[in-house]
């Protein structure tokens, strides 16, 4: 649905299935502006993803919003801690989406 | 593309909100940041970070803004019996032996938030000592004055109050008024009188040297997820002001992504029922 709603508004999406493929986007020089991420993913999940990432210099500015669903309240407050950028609480409509992102990326 | 804040820049406004809060915005944050002040410059239509800077030194309305920009950096993330097993167990094992020997009982709710957490303790309480609404008391301070306007009109939609079981929501009436934003009527929830009466708000910056004297002496004071926007040096302080205010053997709980390792020897870890809280050093 995120793939979806964002190319149908024009973005170029780069979908990675888990943490560890969108950190091999990074490290193979994919410049991005923004990485929209979900907390529960294998092999590496969020946290360690935004963990890893915000240790860079290189990558730090890059804008992070997670994805969290209900129950997950304190891996939420931790993602901010670590230096995600926002978050969306998971279910949210397409719509809600685009406003979060267009707001991320200054053209709200 | 969103605002870009140069490295100087975001020194620059980091040590700003530092000054102001004692929050300190990490290398990790430069994203976060960098969000929240292009919020603030489009809300005073200002063009660069730097004139931002200029209007908050110097501008009249400049100290009321650092206050804004302090409102957007606090993360508000809160709920109704969020961590509750400590603050039950205060309640059940130390608070019956308070009231016992002194008839009253104070404690301070410090980093509240929109006060979901005061009014947690106001709730339990209320239960364990029904008859004793006079000799109770919580203050409850927070920095953000968004979020202290929020905990006084004491108004909460079902996100806030989505582990509250049954039993308390006798405390709460529902709204009967659609709200500004259009949420049905029903949705949201008036914490009562009750329950309000036993809590007083207050704005308060925790790394403020002199804020325990404010205060008052208490016996419990409740800081939680709040330790970890501080980076040493603030932290410090802010333990130095919760020593200073609690009375002889008063507990400070903390939340569960808080540790105080290393930071001070003002407290002693202990555990209390199945909870492990602080107790202030003799």
């Amino acid at each position: 649905m995120v793939e979806f709603a964002l190319k149908s508004r024009g973005y170029t999406v780069i979908a990675a299935t888990d943490g560890q493929e969108a950190l091999e986007h990074l490290e193979r020089g994919g410049q991005f502006n923004l990485v929209i991420l979900d907390i529960n993913m294998p092999r590496l999940d969020g946290l360690s993803f935004l963990q890893t990432v915000r240790a860079n210099p290189a990558w730090m500015a890059i804008p992070i919003l997670m994805l969290t669903t209900e129950g997950q309240d304190a891996d939420k407050e931790r993602a901010l801690a670590l230096g995600a950028t926002d978050y969306m609480l998971k279910p949210f409509k397409p719509t809600e989406l685009l406003t979060h992102v267009s707001k991320i990326l200054g053209q709200a | 593309m969103p605002l870009a804040l140069s490295p100087e820049d975001f020194e620059t406004c980091r040590k700003l909100i530092r000054e102001r809060s004692g929050i300190w915005l990490g290398d990790s944050k430069v994203s976060f940041l960098q969000i929240r002040i292009g919020e603030r410059l489009k809300a005073r239509n200002i063009t660069t970070p730097r004139d931002y800077y200029r209007f908050i030194k110097y501008d009249p309305a400049g100290e009321e803004e650092l206050q804004k920009l302090v409102d957007a950096v606090t993360i508000n993330e809160t709920w109704f019996f969020r961590e509750l097993p400590p603050l039950q167990a205060w309640c059940q094992l130390v608070a019956p032996e308070i009231l016992k020997r002194s008839g009253r009982l104070r404690a301070w709710s410090a980093g509240c938030s929109s006060g979901e957490e005061p009014y947690t303790l106001a709730m339990l309480l209320l239960a364990s000592f029904p008859t004793a609404t006079l000799q109770m008391e919580i203050t409850a301070t927070d920095i953000s004055q968004r979020a202290l306007e929020v905990a006084r009109a004491g108004i909460y939609d079902a996100y806030s109050l989505r582990h509250t079981e049954a039993q308390w929501l006798k405390h709460f009436t529902p709204q009967t008024t659609p709200s500004a934003n259009g949420a049905t009527p029903h949705a949201r929830q008036t914490i009562n009188g009750e329950v309000r009466k036993l809590v007083q708000f207050g704005w308060a910056n925790l790394f403020d040297t002199t804020l325990a004297g404010r205060i008052g002496q208490v016996d419990v004071v409740i800081c939680r997820n709040v330790l970890i926007y501080f980076d040493d040096q603030s932290r410090r302080v802010v333990l130095n002001n919760f020593h200073t205010a609690l009375r002889p053997e008063g507990y400070l709980i903390l939340g569960s992504s808080d540790t105080l390792a290393h930071t001070t020897s003002l407290f002693d870890l202990i555990r209390l029922g199945e909870a492990m809280v602080y107790r202030k050093a003799i």
